[in-house]
Protein backbone atom coordinates (compact mmCIF):
# COMPACT_ATOMS: atom_id res chain seq x y z
CA UNK A 1 0.00 0.00 0.00
CA UNK A 2 1.67 3.31 -1.22
CA UNK A 3 0.67 6.48 1.42
CA UNK A 4 -0.44 9.94 1.19
CA UNK A 5 1.79 12.73 -0.27
CA UNK A 6 0.54 16.15 1.65
CA UNK A 7 1.98 19.46 0.89
CA UNK A 8 1.19 22.35 3.28
CA UNK A 9 1.53 25.75 1.88
CA UNK A 10 0.50 29.26 1.94
CA UNK A 11 1.60 31.68 -0.35
CA UNK A 12 2.85 34.30 2.54
CA UNK A 13 5.74 33.78 5.07
CA UNK A 14 4.81 33.85 9.03
CA UNK A 15 1.38 32.36 8.96
CA UNK A 16 2.69 28.94 10.87
CA UNK A 17 3.15 26.28 8.18
CA UNK A 18 6.26 24.64 9.38
CA UNK A 19 4.39 24.47 13.40
CA UNK A 20 1.21 22.96 11.19
CA UNK A 21 3.56 20.35 9.68
CA UNK A 22 5.33 19.33 13.07
CA UNK A 23 1.78 19.13 15.19
CA UNK A 24 -0.22 17.22 12.45
CA UNK A 25 2.68 15.05 11.57
CA UNK A 26 3.79 14.77 15.54
CA UNK A 27 -0.64 13.95 16.40
CA UNK A 28 -0.57 11.32 13.40
CA UNK A 29 2.18 9.63 14.21
CA UNK A 30 0.83 9.56 17.98
CA UNK A 31 -1.93 8.05 16.60
CA UNK A 32 0.05 4.94 15.23
CA UNK A 33 0.47 5.82 11.08
CA UNK A 34 4.17 5.96 9.92
CA UNK A 35 5.15 9.61 9.13
CA UNK A 36 7.45 11.44 7.06
CA UNK A 37 7.95 15.00 7.00
CA UNK A 38 9.73 16.80 4.10
CA UNK A 39 11.39 19.92 5.00
CA UNK A 40 11.34 21.78 1.47
CA UNK A 41 12.42 25.02 2.65
CA UNK A 42 16.00 24.51 1.09
CA UNK A 43 18.49 27.77 2.50
CA UNK A 44 15.88 28.66 5.37
CA UNK A 45 15.89 25.20 7.60
CA UNK A 46 13.30 25.27 10.06
CA UNK A 47 11.47 22.08 11.06
CA UNK A 48 14.49 20.36 12.37
CA UNK A 49 14.34 23.07 15.17
CA UNK A 50 10.25 23.25 15.96
CA UNK A 51 11.13 19.67 16.17
CA UNK A 52 14.24 19.89 18.30
CA UNK A 53 16.28 17.43 15.99
CA UNK A 54 18.67 20.07 14.97
CA UNK A 55 21.74 18.42 16.33
CA UNK A 56 21.30 15.26 14.52
CA UNK A 57 21.40 16.46 10.93
CA UNK A 58 24.00 15.02 8.77
CA UNK A 59 22.58 14.60 5.38
CA UNK A 60 19.87 16.61 3.98
CA UNK A 61 17.34 16.89 0.97
CA UNK A 62 19.67 17.86 -1.50
CA UNK A 63 22.39 15.10 -0.01
CA UNK A 64 19.81 12.65 -1.39
CA UNK A 65 18.43 13.95 -4.60
CA UNK A 66 21.95 14.54 -5.69
CA UNK A 67 22.78 10.90 -4.77
CA UNK A 68 25.43 11.55 -2.38
CA UNK A 69 23.25 9.63 0.55
CA UNK A 70 20.62 7.10 0.67
CA UNK A 71 17.36 8.47 1.86
CA UNK A 72 17.41 5.81 4.41
CA UNK A 73 20.29 7.57 5.72
CA UNK A 74 18.96 10.99 5.86
CA UNK A 75 15.96 10.52 7.25
CA UNK A 76 15.92 11.29 11.12
CA UNK A 77 13.85 9.69 13.51
CA UNK A 78 12.25 11.84 16.32
CA UNK A 79 13.28 10.78 19.53
CA UNK A 80 9.74 10.38 21.14
CA UNK A 81 7.94 9.22 17.90
CA UNK A 82 9.13 6.38 16.83
CA UNK A 83 6.95 6.57 13.47
CA UNK A 84 7.87 10.39 13.28
CA UNK A 85 11.04 10.72 10.66
CA UNK A 86 12.58 14.29 9.04
CA UNK A 87 14.05 14.99 6.09
CA UNK A 88 16.20 18.04 6.64
CA UNK A 89 16.49 20.78 4.71
CA UNK A 90 19.66 21.66 3.23
CA UNK A 91 20.94 25.08 4.71
CA UNK A 92 23.94 26.21 2.04
CA UNK A 93 22.29 25.75 -0.81
CA UNK A 94 18.78 27.51 -2.46
CA UNK A 95 15.74 26.48 -4.09
CA UNK A 96 17.34 25.91 -7.57
CA UNK A 97 19.20 23.21 -6.04
CA UNK A 98 16.24 20.81 -6.56
CA UNK A 99 13.84 19.99 -9.61
CA UNK A 100 10.14 19.14 -9.62
CA UNK A 101 10.97 16.26 -11.39
CA UNK A 102 13.49 15.05 -8.45
CA UNK A 103 10.53 16.04 -5.74
CA UNK A 104 8.08 13.54 -7.59
CA UNK A 105 10.61 10.99 -6.86
CA UNK A 106 11.52 11.72 -3.82
CA UNK A 107 7.93 11.45 -2.86
CA UNK A 108 7.75 8.49 -4.39
CA UNK A 109 9.73 6.76 -3.00
CA UNK A 110 9.09 7.93 0.89
CA UNK A 111 5.66 6.99 0.29
CA UNK A 112 6.55 3.65 -0.57
CA UNK A 113 7.80 3.21 3.01
CA UNK A 114 5.28 5.59 5.12
CA UNK A 115 1.74 6.39 5.62
CA UNK A 116 1.73 10.19 5.15
CA UNK A 117 4.20 12.10 3.66
CA UNK A 118 3.99 15.73 4.72
CA UNK A 119 6.13 17.90 2.92
CA UNK A 120 6.76 22.21 4.39
CA UNK A 121 6.60 24.23 1.33
CA UNK A 122 8.03 27.56 1.24
CA UNK A 123 7.12 31.14 1.52
CA UNK A 124 6.28 32.25 -2.13
CA UNK A 125 4.86 31.11 -5.44
CA UNK A 126 8.50 30.44 -7.11
CA UNK A 127 10.55 27.94 -7.75
CA UNK A 128 10.29 26.04 -4.01
CA UNK A 129 6.42 26.44 -3.93
CA UNK A 130 7.02 24.06 -7.80
CA UNK A 131 8.86 21.58 -6.09
CA UNK A 132 7.08 21.53 -2.88
CA UNK A 133 4.13 20.64 -4.83
CA UNK A 134 5.47 18.53 -7.57
CA UNK A 135 4.64 15.16 -5.70
CA UNK A 136 1.32 15.87 -3.66
CA UNK A 137 -1.78 14.30 -3.30
CA UNK A 138 -3.69 16.66 -1.58
CA UNK A 139 -3.26 20.00 0.18
CA UNK A 140 -3.25 22.04 3.67
CA UNK A 141 -3.53 25.67 2.94
CA UNK A 142 -2.56 27.22 6.48
CA UNK A 143 -3.90 31.10 6.80
CA UNK A 144 -4.44 33.59 9.23
CA UNK A 145 -7.56 35.44 10.12
CA UNK A 146 -5.58 38.84 8.42
CA UNK A 147 -6.64 39.92 4.90
CA UNK A 148 -2.94 39.72 3.81
CA UNK A 149 -3.02 35.79 4.76
CA UNK A 150 -6.33 34.96 3.33
CA UNK A 151 -5.30 36.83 -0.18
CA UNK A 152 -2.32 34.92 -0.22
CA UNK A 153 -3.85 31.83 0.90
CA UNK A 154 -6.63 32.70 -2.53
CA UNK A 155 -4.08 33.01 -4.63
CA UNK A 156 -2.35 29.94 -3.94
CA UNK A 157 -5.81 27.84 -4.01
CA UNK A 158 -6.08 29.42 -7.78
CA UNK A 159 -2.62 27.53 -8.07
CA UNK A 160 -3.14 24.18 -6.79
CA UNK A 161 -6.38 24.29 -8.76
CA UNK A 162 -4.33 25.37 -11.88
CA UNK A 163 -1.79 22.01 -11.11
CA UNK A 164 -5.00 19.97 -10.67
CA UNK A 165 -5.19 19.29 -7.02
CA UNK A 166 -8.54 19.30 -6.06
CA UNK A 167 -7.94 17.68 -2.27
CA UNK A 168 -7.04 20.87 -0.89
CA UNK A 169 -8.38 21.46 3.18
CA UNK A 170 -8.13 25.35 5.06
CA UNK A 171 -6.32 25.16 8.33
CA UNK A 172 -7.33 28.82 10.09
CA UNK A 173 -4.36 29.46 12.28
CA UNK A 174 -4.01 32.04 15.01
CA UNK A 175 -7.71 32.52 15.87
CA UNK A 176 -8.22 34.83 18.75
CA UNK A 177 -11.53 34.66 20.19
CA UNK A 178 -11.98 37.75 22.28
CA UNK A 179 -11.26 39.48 18.81
CA UNK A 180 -13.83 37.96 16.80
CA UNK A 181 -16.52 38.11 19.31
CA UNK A 182 -15.91 42.07 19.32
CA UNK A 183 -15.65 42.35 15.43
CA UNK A 184 -12.55 43.11 15.33
CA UNK A 185 -11.14 40.10 13.84
CA UNK A 186 -12.29 38.39 10.85
CA UNK A 187 -14.09 35.38 11.78
CA UNK A 188 -14.28 31.53 10.28
CA UNK A 189 -17.18 32.31 8.57
CA UNK A 190 -15.74 35.36 6.33
CA UNK A 191 -12.77 32.91 5.82
CA UNK A 192 -14.40 30.17 4.21
CA UNK A 193 -16.65 32.84 2.58
CA UNK A 194 -14.14 34.25 0.38
CA UNK A 195 -12.09 31.05 0.03
CA UNK A 196 -14.44 28.67 -0.67
CA UNK A 197 -12.61 25.77 0.60
CA UNK A 198 -13.12 22.83 2.47
CA UNK A 199 -12.30 23.78 6.43
CA UNK A 200 -9.75 20.99 8.00
CA UNK A 201 -9.47 23.00 11.43
CA UNK A 202 -8.80 26.38 13.35
CA UNK A 203 -6.10 26.60 15.78
CA UNK A 204 -6.40 29.12 18.89
CA UNK A 205 -4.07 31.47 19.31
CA UNK A 206 -1.80 30.12 22.17
CA UNK A 207 0.99 30.79 24.31
CA UNK A 208 1.86 26.98 24.75
CA UNK A 209 2.64 27.25 20.96
CA UNK A 210 5.76 29.24 21.02
CA UNK A 211 6.81 27.69 24.21
CA UNK A 212 7.02 24.26 22.69
CA UNK A 213 8.31 25.27 19.72
CA UNK A 214 11.18 26.42 21.46
CA UNK A 215 11.81 23.79 23.75
CA UNK A 216 11.33 21.77 20.01
CA UNK A 217 8.46 19.67 21.63
CA UNK A 218 5.39 19.63 19.57
CA UNK A 219 2.55 21.10 21.17
CA UNK A 220 0.06 18.38 20.00
CA UNK A 221 1.24 16.09 22.30
CA UNK A 222 0.47 18.15 25.09
CA UNK A 223 -2.86 16.84 26.55
CA UNK A 224 -3.48 20.62 28.13
CA UNK A 225 -2.83 22.97 25.34
CA UNK A 226 -5.99 23.86 22.90
CA UNK A 227 -3.86 24.40 19.90
CA UNK A 228 -2.37 20.95 20.79
CA UNK A 229 -5.74 19.64 20.84
CA UNK A 230 -7.08 21.64 17.48
CA UNK A 231 -3.69 20.01 15.64
CA UNK A 232 -4.63 16.56 17.05
CA UNK A 233 -8.41 17.63 15.55
CA UNK A 234 -6.63 18.18 12.42
CA UNK A 235 -4.32 15.46 11.87
CA UNK A 236 -7.34 12.88 12.73
CA UNK A 237 -9.53 14.38 10.03
CA UNK A 238 -6.53 13.96 7.87
CA UNK A 239 -6.70 10.32 8.45
CA UNK A 240 -9.95 10.44 7.42
CA UNK A 241 -12.12 10.92 10.56
CA UNK A 242 -15.29 13.22 10.53
CA UNK A 243 -14.77 15.14 13.98
CA UNK A 244 -16.70 18.47 14.37
CA UNK A 245 -15.61 21.46 13.89
CA UNK A 246 -15.06 22.50 18.03
CA UNK A 247 -16.46 26.41 18.20
CA UNK A 248 -14.24 29.35 18.33
CA UNK A 249 -15.28 30.80 21.20
CA UNK A 250 -13.91 29.20 23.84
CA UNK A 251 -12.36 30.67 26.14
CA UNK A 252 -15.43 32.76 26.86
CA UNK A 253 -15.25 32.31 30.54
CA UNK A 254 -17.46 29.87 32.99
CA UNK A 255 -20.38 32.13 33.56
CA UNK A 256 -21.47 32.98 29.92
CA UNK A 257 -20.92 29.27 29.32
CA UNK A 258 -23.55 28.50 31.98
CA UNK A 259 -25.93 31.29 31.00
CA UNK A 260 -25.52 29.65 27.15
CA UNK A 261 -26.66 26.13 28.42
CA UNK A 262 -29.57 27.62 29.84
CA UNK A 263 -30.75 29.60 27.00
CA UNK A 264 -30.20 33.19 28.62
CA UNK A 265 -27.04 34.34 26.23
CA UNK A 266 -26.83 34.11 22.83
CA UNK A 267 -22.81 32.87 21.87
CA UNK B 1 -21.30 42.03 -52.99
CA UNK B 2 -18.28 41.01 -54.30
CA UNK B 3 -16.78 38.26 -52.44
CA UNK B 4 -13.33 38.88 -50.87
CA UNK B 5 -10.79 37.43 -52.48
CA UNK B 6 -8.34 37.28 -49.38
CA UNK B 7 -9.42 37.20 -46.01
CA UNK B 8 -8.28 36.19 -42.15
CA UNK B 9 -10.18 34.72 -40.03
CA UNK B 10 -9.41 33.65 -36.30
CA UNK B 11 -10.42 30.57 -34.60
CA UNK B 12 -9.85 28.72 -31.81
CA UNK B 13 -6.51 27.02 -33.63
CA UNK B 14 -5.05 30.44 -34.39
CA UNK B 15 -5.47 32.64 -37.84
CA UNK B 16 -6.48 31.35 -41.40
CA UNK B 17 -6.28 32.83 -44.08
CA UNK B 18 -8.63 32.16 -47.11
CA UNK B 19 -7.62 32.70 -50.69
CA UNK B 20 -10.02 32.83 -53.15
CA UNK B 21 -8.73 32.24 -56.47
CA UNK B 22 -11.95 32.05 -58.42
CA UNK B 23 -10.69 35.33 -60.02
CA UNK B 24 -7.15 34.21 -61.04
CA UNK B 25 -3.92 33.44 -58.70
CA UNK B 26 -2.40 36.48 -59.78
CA UNK B 27 -3.90 39.48 -58.34
CA UNK B 28 -4.00 37.39 -55.13
CA UNK B 29 0.11 37.81 -54.45
CA UNK B 30 -0.50 41.74 -55.03
CA UNK B 31 -4.18 41.81 -52.77
CA UNK B 32 -1.89 40.07 -50.55
CA UNK B 33 0.37 42.55 -50.00
CA UNK B 34 -1.82 45.71 -49.80
CA UNK B 35 -3.32 43.65 -46.99
CA UNK B 36 -0.35 43.03 -44.95
CA UNK B 37 0.57 46.38 -45.54
CA UNK B 38 -2.15 47.94 -44.16
CA UNK B 39 -2.53 46.51 -41.36
CA UNK B 40 1.21 47.49 -40.08
CA UNK B 41 2.67 44.53 -37.99
CA UNK B 42 -0.31 43.53 -36.62
CA UNK B 43 0.12 40.17 -38.15
CA UNK B 44 3.51 39.46 -37.51
CA UNK B 45 4.83 36.89 -34.69
CA UNK B 46 0.98 34.99 -35.89
CA UNK B 47 0.68 31.24 -36.56
CA UNK B 48 -1.66 30.98 -40.18
CA UNK B 49 -3.15 27.96 -42.03
CA UNK B 50 -3.09 29.01 -45.20
CA UNK B 51 -6.40 27.50 -47.10
CA UNK B 52 -7.20 28.12 -50.66
CA UNK B 53 -10.06 28.12 -52.40
CA UNK B 54 -11.78 27.79 -56.12
CA UNK B 55 -9.41 27.21 -58.72
CA UNK B 56 -6.01 25.06 -58.35
CA UNK B 57 -3.22 27.03 -57.05
CA UNK B 58 -0.05 25.95 -58.83
CA UNK B 59 2.47 25.54 -56.17
CA UNK B 60 4.91 27.88 -57.53
CA UNK B 61 1.96 30.40 -56.17
CA UNK B 62 1.47 28.83 -52.59
CA UNK B 63 5.29 28.94 -52.42
CA UNK B 64 5.67 33.12 -53.30
CA UNK B 65 2.05 33.31 -50.96
CA UNK B 66 4.59 31.80 -48.12
CA UNK B 67 7.17 33.73 -48.94
CA UNK B 68 4.96 36.74 -48.72
CA UNK B 69 3.69 35.67 -44.81
CA UNK B 70 7.34 35.13 -44.03
CA UNK B 71 8.21 38.13 -44.69
CA UNK B 72 5.77 40.15 -43.05
CA UNK B 73 7.17 37.65 -40.04
CA UNK B 74 4.16 35.39 -39.88
CA UNK B 75 4.64 31.56 -39.51
CA UNK B 76 2.57 29.13 -41.87
CA UNK B 77 1.69 25.90 -39.88
CA UNK B 78 -0.09 23.93 -42.38
CA UNK B 79 -2.00 24.45 -46.11
CA UNK B 80 -5.19 23.44 -47.35
CA UNK B 81 -6.62 23.06 -50.73
CA UNK B 82 -10.43 23.43 -50.73
CA UNK B 83 -11.89 22.45 -54.72
CA UNK B 84 -14.43 25.00 -56.45
CA UNK B 85 -17.27 22.04 -56.13
CA UNK B 86 -17.74 21.76 -52.68
CA UNK B 87 -19.41 25.24 -52.12
CA UNK B 88 -17.92 28.32 -50.72
CA UNK B 89 -18.47 28.16 -47.14
CA UNK B 90 -17.13 25.70 -45.10
CA UNK B 91 -18.06 25.81 -41.57
CA UNK B 92 -14.88 25.47 -38.91
CA UNK B 93 -15.64 21.75 -37.17
CA UNK B 94 -14.97 23.04 -33.94
CA UNK B 95 -17.15 25.80 -34.21
CA UNK B 96 -20.85 24.90 -35.90
CA UNK B 97 -22.98 27.76 -36.94
CA UNK B 98 -25.01 28.97 -33.64
CA UNK B 99 -28.94 28.67 -34.43
CA UNK B 100 -30.65 31.74 -35.36
CA UNK B 101 -32.30 32.66 -31.76
CA UNK B 102 -36.28 32.57 -31.80
CA UNK B 103 -37.41 35.80 -31.17
CA UNK B 104 -41.31 37.06 -30.09
CA UNK B 105 -42.47 39.87 -28.44
CA UNK B 106 -38.91 41.90 -28.37
CA UNK B 107 -37.23 44.06 -30.74
CA UNK B 108 -35.07 41.90 -32.08
CA UNK B 109 -31.92 45.03 -32.02
CA UNK B 110 -31.86 44.83 -28.38
CA UNK B 111 -30.86 41.03 -28.33
CA UNK B 112 -26.99 40.41 -29.14
CA UNK B 113 -25.95 40.35 -32.60
CA UNK B 114 -23.46 37.52 -32.63
CA UNK B 115 -21.99 34.82 -30.13
CA UNK B 116 -19.48 37.61 -28.51
CA UNK B 117 -20.43 36.46 -24.63
CA UNK B 118 -17.63 34.01 -22.76
CA UNK B 119 -18.83 32.50 -20.06
CA UNK B 120 -16.07 31.51 -17.10
CA UNK B 121 -17.90 28.80 -15.08
CA UNK B 122 -15.92 29.12 -11.81
CA UNK B 123 -14.51 31.34 -9.00
CA UNK B 124 -11.70 33.89 -10.23
CA UNK B 125 -9.06 33.97 -7.60
CA UNK B 126 -6.38 36.58 -6.64
CA UNK B 127 -4.27 37.05 -9.43
CA UNK B 128 -6.08 35.58 -11.82
CA UNK B 129 -7.38 37.69 -14.71
CA UNK B 130 -10.17 37.62 -17.80
CA UNK B 131 -10.14 40.18 -20.60
CA UNK B 132 -12.72 39.43 -23.45
CA UNK B 133 -13.33 41.21 -26.42
CA UNK B 134 -16.76 41.37 -25.32
CA UNK B 135 -19.41 40.46 -22.52
CA UNK B 136 -17.66 38.36 -19.89
CA UNK B 137 -20.34 36.18 -17.56
CA UNK B 138 -19.07 34.99 -14.69
CA UNK B 139 -20.97 32.32 -12.64
CA UNK B 140 -18.53 32.35 -9.41
CA UNK B 141 -17.17 34.97 -7.66
CA UNK B 142 -14.41 37.50 -8.57
CA UNK B 143 -12.24 37.37 -5.74
CA UNK B 144 -10.03 40.59 -4.60
CA UNK B 145 -6.93 40.42 -6.42
CA UNK B 146 -8.82 39.34 -9.34
CA UNK B 147 -9.81 40.96 -12.68
CA UNK B 148 -12.28 40.39 -14.90
CA UNK B 149 -11.82 43.56 -17.74
CA UNK B 150 -14.56 43.43 -20.70
CA UNK B 151 -15.29 46.01 -23.94
CA UNK B 152 -19.00 45.13 -23.37
CA UNK B 153 -20.72 44.14 -20.01
CA UNK B 154 -19.62 41.97 -17.17
CA UNK B 155 -22.11 39.68 -15.20
CA UNK B 156 -21.34 38.12 -12.16
CA UNK B 157 -23.36 35.40 -10.70
CA UNK B 158 -21.37 35.92 -7.40
CA UNK B 159 -19.62 37.98 -5.47
CA UNK B 160 -17.70 40.47 -7.31
CA UNK B 161 -15.31 41.60 -5.24
CA UNK B 162 -12.34 42.13 -7.02
CA UNK B 163 -11.76 44.70 -9.88
CA UNK B 164 -14.05 44.82 -13.15
CA UNK B 165 -13.33 46.72 -16.23
CA UNK B 166 -16.85 46.91 -18.38
CA UNK B 167 -16.80 48.72 -22.33
CA UNK B 168 -12.88 48.73 -21.51
CA UNK B 169 -12.29 50.07 -25.25
CA UNK B 170 -14.48 53.34 -24.80
CA UNK B 171 -18.24 52.20 -24.53
CA UNK B 172 -20.01 54.36 -21.99
CA UNK B 173 -23.31 52.30 -21.72
CA UNK B 174 -21.61 48.76 -20.95
CA UNK B 175 -22.25 47.76 -17.24
CA UNK B 176 -21.30 45.42 -14.34
CA UNK B 177 -24.05 43.61 -12.40
CA UNK B 178 -23.30 41.65 -9.92
CA UNK B 179 -24.93 39.43 -7.02
CA UNK B 180 -23.19 40.99 -4.63
CA UNK B 181 -21.55 43.99 -5.93
CA UNK B 182 -18.84 44.55 -3.59
CA UNK B 183 -15.83 45.39 -5.82
CA UNK B 184 -12.43 47.06 -4.72
CA UNK B 185 -12.72 49.11 -8.13
CA UNK B 186 -15.05 49.68 -10.82
CA UNK B 187 -14.20 50.93 -14.59
CA UNK B 188 -16.68 51.80 -16.69
CA UNK B 189 -15.06 52.91 -20.25
CA UNK B 190 -12.62 55.80 -18.91
CA UNK B 191 -14.98 56.20 -15.58
CA UNK B 192 -13.28 55.14 -12.21
CA UNK B 193 -14.69 54.71 -9.05
CA UNK B 194 -13.21 52.19 -5.79
CA UNK B 195 -15.17 50.94 -2.84
CA UNK B 196 -15.71 53.37 0.36
CA UNK B 197 -12.59 53.47 2.69
CA UNK B 198 -14.62 52.09 5.40
CA UNK B 199 -16.09 48.91 6.42
CA UNK B 200 -18.86 48.11 3.39
CA UNK B 201 -21.78 46.71 4.02
CA UNK B 202 -23.03 44.05 2.18
CA UNK B 203 -25.58 44.66 -0.51
CA UNK B 204 -29.03 43.51 0.30
CA UNK B 205 -29.50 42.07 -3.30
CA UNK B 206 -28.53 41.70 -6.62
CA UNK B 207 -26.88 45.50 -7.89
CA UNK B 208 -25.88 47.27 -11.32
CA UNK B 209 -23.51 49.70 -11.87
CA UNK B 210 -23.60 52.01 -14.84
CA UNK B 211 -22.64 55.40 -16.19
CA UNK B 212 -25.08 58.12 -15.98
CA UNK B 213 -24.33 61.86 -16.19
CA UNK B 214 -20.83 61.07 -16.52
CA UNK B 215 -20.64 59.03 -13.25
CA UNK B 216 -20.45 55.66 -12.33
CA UNK B 217 -23.90 54.82 -10.45
CA UNK B 218 -25.08 52.25 -8.46
CA UNK B 219 -28.39 50.76 -8.51
CA UNK B 220 -30.18 47.45 -7.54
CA UNK B 221 -30.71 45.33 -10.10
CA UNK B 222 -34.42 44.11 -10.00
CA UNK B 223 -36.77 42.99 -12.51
CA UNK B 224 -38.36 46.01 -13.34
CA UNK B 225 -35.05 48.11 -13.84
CA UNK B 226 -35.83 47.07 -17.25
CA UNK B 227 -31.91 46.68 -18.07
CA UNK B 228 -31.47 44.27 -21.22
CA UNK B 229 -27.71 43.15 -21.23
CA UNK B 230 -25.88 43.56 -25.14
CA UNK B 231 -28.21 45.79 -26.01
Amino acid sequence: MSGTVIVVTSGKGGVGKTTVVANIGAAIASFGPKVALVDADIGLRNLDIVLGLENRIVYDLVNVVEGKCSLRKALIRHKKLENLSLLPASQSRDKSAVSPEQMRALAEELREEYDFVIVDCPAGIEQGFKNAIAGADRAVVVTTPEMSAARDADRIIGLLESEDIRDRGLVINRIRPDMVRRRDMMDVDDILELLGCDLLGVVPDDESVIVSTNRGEPVALDERSKAGRAFRDIASRLMGNDLPIAATTENEGLFNKLMRWVGLARG
Amino acid sequence: MKPQEIIFKGTRKGLRLVLNARQGVDSLKALLRQKLDNSGDFYAGAKVTVETRGAVVPPETVQEVLAILEDYGLSVSETEHEPAGRGRVRPEPSEPPAPAPVVSGIDPDLLPRRADTVMIRRTLRAGQSVTFDGNVLVMGDVNPGAEVSATGDIVVFGALRGVAHAGSLGNVNARVAALRLMPTQLRISDKITRAPDDEVQAPEGPEVALVREGSIIIEPWTSHSGMVFGA
